[in-house]
């Protein structure tokens, strides 16, 4: 990480932590109001249901490479994050948050422990064997709706996934 | 941007909840389940190794998918 974008990570985080309102407010003009709602609903019960995790608080594998930080866009991509993995496979790269919490424990960002258990005990049919990791924070959201959203949808659909848990930063 | 992916997966038959901790923001872009929850940024699910807190979160996200899209709930579920 360039010294630049500590510094812009620090500035970040210090405004957001202190003016949570004016960091909302400034997060809502840069997006565009949807006033549909699209309506799916599950196709079996839940129990029977194959559920998958997508974060976009910067979580990938310690072997992938590292969202692009440096990059003043923000990073669009995705990363893919096995259903089998262990714990300490995981990292977090992320500016807009102090990420000592997330790297202590992951499941702060990133509950797949809990969603293992829910399909251990039955409450769901089973844990998909992928989950995606993004960064968030990226005001324009052009790139990602053209091209990595439509393959992460495309990439559900090839799994079988039933039902999607989203967890922001 | 999480907003968005909500809104595909769920416009290609894929149902979703989402933790918010924004819920104007995840409001404006018309994400359609949400859940409210009352931690700080970077800790959407809870304190670390706080694992009751993040049972009960993913308990009650997994709930919210068997309600109709446009449900907003908040994180405790007092009911």
């Amino acid at each position: 990480m360039k010294m630049k974008t500590k510094l812009k990570s620090k500035l970040s985080r210090t405004f957001s932590s202190n003016f949570t309102n004016a960091y909302q407010k400034f997060t809502m003009s840069h997006m565009t109001e949807n006033n549909s709602m699209p309506k799916a609903f599950l196709q079996k019960p839940l129990n029977q249901c194959k559920v998958a995790l997508v974060s976009t608080a910067g979580v990938h594998l310690k072997s992938d490479e590292p969202f692009n930080v440096d990059n003043p866009a923000g990073d669009p991509s995705f990363r893919i994050i096995p259903g089998d993995i262990s714990e300490q496979e995981l990292t977090v790269t992320h500016i807009y948050f102090d990420t000592k919490y997330a790297k202590t424990d992951p499941s702060i960002v990133f509950p797949l422990q809990q969603l293992r258990k829910s399909a251990s005990n039955g409450k769901i049919g089973s844990v998909s064997g992928i989950h995606i990791g993004l960064n968030g924070g990226i005001l324009d959201t052009t790139i990602a709706e053209k091209d990595f959203i439509p393959k992460v949808v495309e990439l559900f659909h090839n799994e079988g996934i039933d039902a999607a848990l989203l967890v922001p930063g | 941007m999480l907003g968005l992916y909500a809104r595909a997966l769920e416009a290609s038959q894929i149902p979703t909840a989402m933790v918010t901790l924004f819920p104007e923001v995840t409001e404006k872009v018309g994400a359609p389940r949400t859940l409210h929850v009352p931690f700080k940024m970077g800790r959407p699910c809870g304190e670390p190794f706080d694992f009751e807190t993040r049972t009960k979160v993913v308990d009650q996200l997994l709930e919210l998918l068997t309600l109709p899209s446009g449900t907003k709930q908040l994180y405790p579920d007092t009911l």
